[in-house]
């Protein structure tokens, strides 16, 4: 009766489409039960309580020590010595042989049946990080996909000790840094910031990174301030500042309408802060001001 | 954009809500008091028109609401044969309003998430009707209030070491004078608002100034182009917030601390002297860093002066006032 309702009467959104509806029934495109709308890990075996606490039990003396070393380091934090100088880049991620590609989420609009698009991300000839695929904007006849042709990587969101969610706190930053060798192609660099209710959970800064095709590596410093909002993919009409103490995931996409392969070597990922950059957000608002025009 | 009609409105009815409490005959004035309260906060934390701030909006009504229910059921419970538990859920209800450890975090996210002057409302208006109802009801003979009490002293302390945003460490601290308030409060009416009212001029001059050159983080002071005149007074005011003498901070702390000890509660004075040191420590640890640079100047200085009225919250945290102090 509820799928019933939920695929005739609702309006159409991503959600509902083809997944299975919650019991709750809300005439609502900004409301989301879960997470990831509905997109699943179907391989994921569903565990009962008494083996979730057991697993627990085993992760906690581990936690215990996670939790003491935080609190160490929270004590002996000096702030001199975590001070970004500027000119200097604080590097968060290096791609060489030693990173552990398992801390990335690789994705393409293949995952879920609604797209030909592949994608990989490993180590490149030279020992840097290379996100390489295929990218296909043939669509799959389903009647339901409509645009199709991405890939995507993204690191996965920092956790405290016992699991709790945290942030990447860039606040001290006011650039992002970016070694990378591309093949031409543009791609676009995400910044998720989660909030804590559902309205947020898909919001994100996006800018549209164009890279030289030569054999030459570029360095790309991009400002936090020309980041642009969206949700869910929709630029939004109220843009703001980056949050950039509550950045959840560092992401990049290629998804620039052109079948064809794509290769994208990154050497490091990293942050500056530059004093004499002031600008907060480079997108105009047209606000009104108090008292103007009888308003 | 503080004149503006509606965020007037909001003003006005947060001055209101504070008549309403001062002069109410009933408890249940007492809590339309705190709900207009509440409401009227509301757009002054959506001023900034951000989503963290709509975040941080709802964030605390649900609080705030949880604790008016909290509020309004002890008060019935006075009705029933049920005083000790009306008196320990209305307890637990002001503890929440006030952000009172170890039912504090919500306060966090929200100051993180707030502007300047929303966060400057919340650490000190905001807990004047909480605080004035806790004056009516709580003693420090009661163990679950000297149990808040101590956890707001500790927490506020130890909590606040581990931060690195400057609105953090301003919450934290904020925390710790919230236990200091509750206890001024358990002695007497005059002399908690004695402390209220230096808390208030300590902490708006400090937060005048990280407003001014717009500091949100550890890391930036060092990097910040204002005079050494400037941060000499920002290292003055926070000072005189953490209770070091000859500031104006030190003259209410003294004032508790012999009441402690006269009272002979010497546990909580233990724990104040204490966790002063911890507090006075993370202030230090702040300012250090915009010094330790030797002079080096890595921007052009700004040369602009510090507007009036800055001054004068400064000279009056710094100073108390008396002009002829250091004559």
């Amino acid at each position: 009766m509820y799928r019933f309702i939920a695929n005739k009467l609702l309006v159409p959104s991503t959600c509902v489409r083809g997944l299975d509806f919650p019991g709750v029934f809300v005439p609502s495109t900004s409301f989301h039960e879960y997470r990831k709308s509905g997109y699943v890990d179907k391989t994921q075996k569903k565990t009962s309580t008494r083996e979730s606490i057991r697993n627990g039990l085993k992760e906690l003396k581990q936690e215990i020590k996670n939790w003491t070393a935080e609190v160490k380091d929270g004590v002996m934090m000096d702030p001199i010595m975590a001070m970004p100088l500027p000119g200097e880049v604080d590097a968060q991620w290096f791609f060489n042989q030693n990173t552990n590609f398992d801390d990335w989420v690789v994705t393409a609009d293949s995952d879920h049946n609604e797209g030909h698009s592949t994608c990989s991300f490993g180590v490149s000839p030279v020992g840097k990080g290379l996100f390489s695929g295929n990218l296909s904007t043939q669509l799959v006849k389903d009647g339901k996909v409509k645009n199709a042709g991405y890939c995507n990587i993204k690191s996965i969101r920092p956790l405290k000790s016992f699991k709790r969610d945290s942030f990447h706190d860039w606040s001290a930053y006011t650039h992002l840094v970016l070694r990378v060798r591309g093949d031409g192609r543009s791609y676009m660099i995400n910044l998720g910031s989660a909030g804590y209710f559902d309205i947020n959970w898909n919001d994100q800064f996006h800018f549209a990174l164009y890279t030289r095709g030569g054999p030459h590596w570029q360095v790309s410093k991009i400002p936090f301030s020309k980041f642009f909002m969206t949700s869910k993919g929709r630029v939004q009409d109220h843009q703001q500042a980056v949050p950039l103490n509550r950045i959840t995931s560092f992401g990049i996409t290629a998804a620039d309408k052109i079948n064809g392969p794509f290769r994208l070597e990154i050497d490091y990922v990293g942050l500056e802060r530059d004093p004499t950059h002031t600008e907060i957000s480079a997108y105009e608002q047209y606000k009104t001001p108090y008292f103007y025009a009888g308003y | 954009m503080w004149l503006s009609p509606s965020l007037l409105l909001m003003i006005i009815s947060i001055v209101t809500s504070i008549c309403l409490v001062i002069s109410s005959p009933s408890l249940f004035i007492s809590w339309i008091g705190l709900e207009l309260n509440t409401l009227a906060f509301l757009p002054l934390l959506l001023s900034k028109k951000s989503k963290l701030a709509s975040e941080a909006s709802i964030k605390y009504f649900l609080t705030q609401t949880l604790a008016s229910v909290l509020i309004l059921v002890g008060g019935l419970w006075f009705l029933a044969p049920w005083g000790g538990l009306a008196t320990l859920t209305l307890l637990l209800g002001l503890s929440i309003k006030l952000g009172a450890a170890p039912f504090h975090s919500w306060v966090l996210s929200i100051a993180e998430a707030s502007g300047w002057v929303p966060l400057f409302a919340l650490l000190t208006i905001q807990k004047i009707n909480p605080l004035l109802m806790l004056w009516m009801f709580c003693h420090l003979s009661m163990p679950f209030f000297y149990v808040v009490v101590l956890s707001s002293l500790i927490m506020g302390g130890l909590a606040g070491l581990t931060q690195t945003s400057v609105r953090s460490i301003l919450t934290f601290s904020s925390i710790n004078h919230v236990g200091w308030l509750m206890t001024a409060l358990s002695f007497s009416l005059s002399v908690g608002a004695y402390y209220f009212l230096i808390y208030l001029t300590t902490l708006l001059c400090s937060i005048l100034i990280f407003h001014m050159f717009n500091v949100s983080h550890i890391n930036q002071l060092p990097l910040l182009s204002f005079k050494p005149s400037n941060q000499m007074l920002l290292f003055f005011a926070l000072l005189s917030l953490g209770g070091l003498p000859p500031f104006l901070g030190f003259l209410p702390k003294w004032m508790i601390l012999q009441l402690t000890v006269s009272y002979s509660l010497l546990l909580v004075g233990g724990v104040m002297i204490s966790m002063s040191l911890v507090v006075l420590f993370f202030y230090l640890r702040l300012m250090f860093s915009a010094f330790m640079m030797g002079g080096v100047n890595l921007t052009t200085l700004s040369s602009d002066p510090l507007p009036f009225s800055c001054l004068l919250c400064c000279s009056l945290s710094i100073t108390g006032g008396y002009p002829d102090y250091f004559l």
